[in-house]
């Protein structure tokens, strides 16, 4: 292992290059965990509020795991096991054991292979396939859901082309679209056809409704320009 | 006899999507989505074998796993199963993760049977798995008609089988409170799901909702065995239960579109009009179910005959997909004239050649409309050669045209609209929304019919509470339920009209509502507004039903035709085929919500380019398995893959409503195959269009 991976990323480098190479190590070095004690699963998962300080156990799980996620700006005690993906954590087990539900079940699950991009969402600024990272890699990064796209009530420009350019049938991939394209306008307000279609290639759409999904990169990339983005 | 209303504010213009904003903030809750306090999370043991049989079975060891609360067995010892995917038992768990371990744990001992993966083995002498089917022998001249024609073309096309891949996968959410039932189902048919949940369980009412569905395709009309099971565990556990399939289950088990391939013997008299076809046809829908297609298809043939044998193998089931048979027929078919037309006349202009041989039916005059249309966007005039592009370098372009048609019609639908005294409308009927925009349908012609704008109508759909309607298949849905919704709201319109005219002494039938206000016609002045004619009726609301039936004639139409051309560049060096322009004429009637009608074209579109350059579901022979059942290797066109698509409504307002759904993917694949033919000089016989495929036709060798 090289001296470098030993090292925990820095946020602003969690590029899935970054993730590529994630090892244990830093991970354990970097992440509290609880006391890991074996839990029945559904009992209890966020009983005892022991969120231990920074030890470094042999190993983690199998058994489940109390993390911290940072979810559109509010931070989430959830307790999965290792094996637990994000997408299946923000889907199944945020709500859990609590009295106030938190649904974000937006972020959709279809493939769960990394292939189809309906589960995407931005981990520190750069979109992910949430099917395919660990929920216990998620921790101390910022995650943004379909769910945080919109600006306070007011829907984000590209919700509203959406609508507007009809770029959506069912919607189930749309979750995906959303946030694909709110990545691709930030890193890039004023692409062009062929990066929206190269930016939005990792994304998959059964109904068919692509033509729709580009029209309204584009018209929400001209309002924002008029508004001076 | 009830019409629509002769001008009209908003049907026929583009109006985004009411649920909209939902979609695309993660709002809207799909079926996969309900989460309820206590939720178990169930799965099904499969068989990992082609064909099998069940020696024994042990759940004990997944009933005693902590966290696991319900087992359900579906299959006994002896029962035979006959595909990999086939159902065995179920269980349901706190975690998914349990689950999935609690499925490992169960131990099955199965005695392998010899299998059958494909057609051909099926086909082969001595299996049992071939089955004759239909025998259709019309005209008593075949042979004759061969003898004295002026050209004769044989040839072999065919279709792989494909799956559905609807991105919400089938299943649903089962909630017993004692001896009711709820099911939050991912389904096309909330009352038929309902309907069969009741029946199965010997209750008098299941109820069924699905406010949200991630696409159909044809697949989703009941509540299936995964259904029925989420219902058993739900009971045994006492606690709510989500059983959603996988993406695998999804491909091996959740239905497909058949195979079919067809050798046929065709002629053409000195004119050019077809006189004589002769078909062998075959494919394989699964393990029990037939694999027809309609053939011969859009062309009138008096002298044919067509024998079709179905193949059974060890695979999945076929369902209805998206115009169930058609598009094979149509890649059949349409591939079949082209040659036909070259080997006639490889001058002819094979838009000519399909005009001489259309249906002297009311198709003609539409088929000739969407011919001369397309033909004109497509730039055929300037751009079609006759076969084999000669222009240097490896990419060769070439353009394509097919035909489709659909019957469709307006399918049941009942509905009630009710009119409060605040001036709040109320609009339920018991379809449902695949993504199809019939949620936005029902308060559009409500809106229309009262007068009013969208956002002042209630509309509910998506829940067999509301009045009874069929099943969202074979694009019945829109026709029925907006004749139902207009018919509803008119009457709910005349008792208003009867209550309001006193106050404005006048007749009911001398009043009328439009831009938002209830008036003496010809002096808007003399009138309400909405809010104001309401408020006459206090504390008592009108309720008006109304069934489809009661306007459907001349308010809605079936018998539809569409029309595609394809321009495609060719690189004969690779095999590889680029999409250049694709267009739809598409037959709509009146037009109810022009941007998701579009949008429904554009969709059908992008799935017959699927079909035709990508699709394939692979079984592997050795072991019967299948090798695709992911998205990955499955392959679906992506953002890069798709070409300008340019959409036309072929606008027919006297016709009625037309539904949508399923005539615009007909003819892509085979208008693309024409094209590729046209391009490269060679038939492509099979779809998909696979770059192997593409250098084998090359070399002389498809």
């Amino acid at each position: 292992m090289s001296e470098e991976s030993k090292k925990p990323p820095a946020p602003s480098s969690a590029s899935p290059e970054a993730s590529g190479r994630f090892s244990r190590r830093w991970f354990l070095q970097g992440v509290a965990l609880s006391a890991g004690t074996a839990v029945l699963p559904g009992e209890g998962l966020l009983g005892g509020s022991a969120f231990a300080a920074p030890q470094a156990p042999a190993r983690i799980g199998p058994e489940p795991v109390q993390i911290a996620l940072s979810v559109n700006g509010k931070d989430y005690q959830v307790k999965v096991e290792p094996r637990v993906t994000l997408l299946n954590a923000l889907r199944n087990y945020l709500n859990l054991g609590t009295n106030t539900p938190i649904d974000l079940t937006g972020t959709k699950r279809v493939c769960d292979r990394g292939s189809c991009g309906s589960c995407t969402v931005i981990l520190d600024g750069k979109t992910v396939y949430s099917c395919s990272v660990l929920a216990v890699e998620c921790q101390g990064k910022k995650i943004t859901t379909v769910e945080g796209v919109a600006e306070g009530n007011q829907p984000h420009p590209i919700q509203q082309a959406f609508v507007e350019c009809d770029g959506l049938m069912c919607g189930f991939c749309t979750p995906g679209f959303i946030v694909s394209s709110k990545a691709l306008l930030d890193r890039n307000p004023h692409p062009t056809p062929t990066e929206i279609r190269r930016a939005l290639n990792g994304n998959i759409c059964r109904c068919g409704t692509y033509n729709r999904v580009f029209q309204a990169v584009e018209l929400a990339s001209i309002r924002m320009k008029v508004k001076g983005g | 006899m009830p019409n629509w209303p002769s001008e009209r504010q908003l049907m026929g213009t583009k109006v985004p999507r009411v649920d909209g904003f939902k979609k695309v903030s993660g709002g809207a809750k799909y079926s996969y989505d309900i989460n309820l306090p206590g939720l178990l999370y169930a799965m099904i043991l499969r068989s990992p074998y082609a064909h099998c049989k069940i020696v024994s079975i042990d759940l004990g060891p997944a009933e005693s796993m902590p966290g696991v609360k319900a087992v359900h067995l579906i299959k006994k010892p002896g029962d035979e199963l006959h595909y990999a995917g086939d159902e065995i038992a179920a269980v349901a768990a706190m975690t998914e993760e349990v689950a999935e371990d609690a499925l490992r744990a169960i131990k099955v001992k199965y005695q392998v049977l010899p299998h059958v993966s494909s057609e051909d083995q099926a086909l082969k002498a001595g299996a049992p798995a071939a089955r004759a089917g239909s025998a259709d022998e019309r005209g008593e001249k075949i042979e004759d008609a061969i003898k004295e024609a002026a050209a004769v073309h044989e040839g072999t096309y065919g279709c792989e089988v494909i799956t559905h891949v609807c991105l919400e996968t089938h299943g649903l959410v089962a909630r017993w409170e004692g001896e009711e039932l709820t099911a939050w189902a991912s389904t096309q048919a909330v009352h038929g799901t309902g309907t069969a949940l009741a029946q199965h369980f010997k209750i008098p009412k299941a109820t069924c909702i699905t406010n949200f569905m991630g696409g159909g395709f044809g697949s989703k009309f009941g509540p299936d065995i995964q259904g029925i099971v989420a219902a058993e565990l739900a009971k045994k556990a006492g606690a709510p239960v989500k059983l959603l399939l996988n993406r695998a289950e999804e491909h091996n088990a959740a239905g497909n579109r058949p195979s079919a391939f067809a050798k046929v013997k065709a002629a053409v008299d000195k004119t050019g009009k077809l006189i004589a076809f002769d078909a062998e046809t075959w494919g394989t829908g699964g393990h029990s179910r037939g694999a027809g297609f309609p053939l011969p298809y859009v062309y009138p043939v008096d002298n044919r005959r067509r024998k079709h044998t179905d193949c059974f193998i060890n695979a999945g089931d076929n369902r209805a997909m998206r115009a169930p048979g058609h598009p094979q027929g149509s890649l059949v078919m349409d591939s079949l004239m082209d040659d036909l037309c070259h080997k006639f006349d490889p001058k002819l202009d094979p838009v000519e050649f399909r005009l001489r041989n259309l249906p002297s039916t009311v198709l003609r005059d539409i088929y000739t409309k969407e011919l001369l249309l397309g033909a004109a966007r497509i730039g055929w005039k300037e751009n079609w050669h006759p076969r084999g592009d000669n222009a240097p370098g490896p990419w060769k372009r070439g353009l394509g045209v097919a035909l489709g048609t659909w019957g469709g019609g307006p399918g049941d639908a009942q509905a009630t609209c009710t009119l409060h005294g605040d001036g709040r409308v109320e609009v339920k009927c018991g379809t449902q929304d695949l993504g199809t925009g019939t949620t936005t349908v029902v308060p559009l012609v409500a809106a229309e019919i009262l007068g009013l704008q969208i956002g002042d109508i209630a509309g509910s759909i998506g829940s067999s509470a509301f009045p009874p309607a069929g099943g969202s298949g074979g694009s019945t849905s829109c026709g029925g339920v907006s004749v139902a919704v207009a018919m509803a709201c008119t009457k709910a319109l005349a008792e208003l009209f009867a209550k309001v005219a006193p106050k404005l002494e006048c007749k009911p039938e001398d009043l009328q509502a439009e831009y938002g206000r209830v008036f003496v016609t010809g002096n808007l002045e003399r009138g309400f507004t909405w809010k104001q004619a309401c408020a006459v009726l206090g504390q008592q609301p009108i309720t008006a039903s109304a069934d489809k039936k009661e306007g459907e004639k001349g308010m809605a139409t079936s018998t539809v035709g569409g029309a595609q051309f394809a321009d495609v560049s060719v690189d004969v060096e690779t095999g590889r085929v680029r999409l250049n322009k694709i267009v739809a004429v598409a037959d709509c009637g009146l037009v109810v919500n022009r941007l998701t009608c579009e949008s429904q074209v554009l969709g059908g579109v992008i799935m017959g380019i699927n079909y035709g350059l990508y699709e394939q579901r692979r079984l592997d022979p050795p072991t019967g398995l299948p090798v695709n059942p992911d998205m990955e290797f499955y392959l679906l066109a992506g953002a890069g893959d798709i070409p300008e698509i340019d959409v036309v409504l072929l606008d027919y307002p006297e016709r009625g409503v037309i539904g949508i759904g399923e005539p615009p993917t007909i003819p892509t694949a085979a208008a693309i195959s024409n094209a590729v033919a046209n391009a490269i000089g060679v038939r492509v016989p099979v779809i998909p269009l696979t770059p192997r495929r593409v250098l084998e036709a090359l070399e002389g060798k498809a």
